[in-house]
């Protein structure tokens, strides 16, 4: 049988511990990553349904800076395994190399 | 009334070299250390309650304990339990002392929110860890569920919504409900890298 879903009551909506959680999310949801998937690049955040390809990893990086914007976030670039390969901030000078 | 905390991400601050981002570095090394603390509180506390905490990075256990379990009498090991070896020491010691034992799983309602405040929090850990233990800490939850039936087990989902997160718990019936449950929601390392992908 499915289980009852009780929700527990939040006592302090202002609890420290949980606010810095919610602000690694907020930074998190700033990040974008890219998947190589078929023989061509992914550009996606975490959790967003919209994702782009593209078939160079030029391209897809290229994607990624712009989609970072102003407010800069990481890039990170994944192997086909799916693990992080590398992770740099959008404004970093010196991106990884093929 | 004040809980005891024992957790291994707090040691680790402590520990010479430290830093946030070495983490993964330190963590056997302040994992024993928390064990032994909780093994010598187990004997110098008068509280009559242990709480194992379980689930995998940044599931919000600690986030958890801080809203919920903080202000009782009770003795909180902040960890993973990511080994069934591990978790049967520790319940093996604990129920010598006569102290009741319960565990709380926490688990993420999603595995995308909980690998966002993964990577996004200060505390380095790689990826391949956030798979691994997510995934290990569910085998080890439901071979106690399997094999230690008087040890009371909470499951507790953690949903970020409106930009804040809330928690259920999830009530079952009977053991044979939470079981099944348990073992209908195991996932290997790759099933999660798949869902935290698409």
């Amino acid at each position: 049988m499915a289980p009852k879903e009780i929700p527990l009551k939040r006592n302090n909506k202002n609890n420290p511990q949980i606010r810095s959680y919610t602000e690694a999310i907020k930074r998190g949801q700033r990040n974008v990553h890219i998947f190589p998937k078929d023989g061509e690049w992914k550009v996606k955040r975490i959790g967003a349904r919209e994702e782009k390809r593209y078939s160079t990893r030029d391209e897809a990086l290229s994607k990624a800076r712009e989609d970072t914007g102003q407010n800069g976030g990481e890039i990170f670039i994944h192997n086909r395994n799916g693990l992080i390969e590398t992770r740099f901030y959008s404004s970093d000078p010196y991106p990884p190399k093929n | 009334m004040t809980s005891i905390l024992i957790s291994a991400d707090d040691i680790k601050k402590d520990l010479p070299g430290y830093s946030p981002e070495r983490s993964e570095e330190f963590h056997s090394e302040s994992a024993k250390l928390a064990d032994a603390k909780l093994y010598e509180t187990i004997k110098t506390s008068k509280f009559e309650k242990v709480v194992l905490l379980s689930g995998g990075p940044a599931s919000g256990k600690t986030e958890y304990f801080s809203e919920y379990l903080d202000k009782q009498d009770l003795i909180v090991l902040d960890g993973i339990l990511p080994t069934e070896k591990g978790a049967g020491i520790k319940i093996g010691r604990i129920s010598k002392s006569k102290k009741k034992i319960e565990i709380h799983a926490v688990w993420p309602q999603d595995f995308k929110q909980a690998f966002v405040a993964f990577l996004n929090r200060d505390r380095k850990f790689s990826d391949r860890y956030f798979y691994e233990k997510h995934s290990s800490a569910r085998k080890t939850l439901l071979w106690i569920a399997e094999n230690y039936p008087h040890v009371e087990i909470k499951l507790i989902k953690n949903a970020y919504l409106g930009e804040d997160l809330s928690f259920t718990e999830l009530k079952f019936e009977t053991r044979g409900d939470l079981l099944a449950y348990l073992r209908e929601n195991q996932y290997t390392k790759d099933d999660i890298i798949k869902l935290v992908s698409e």
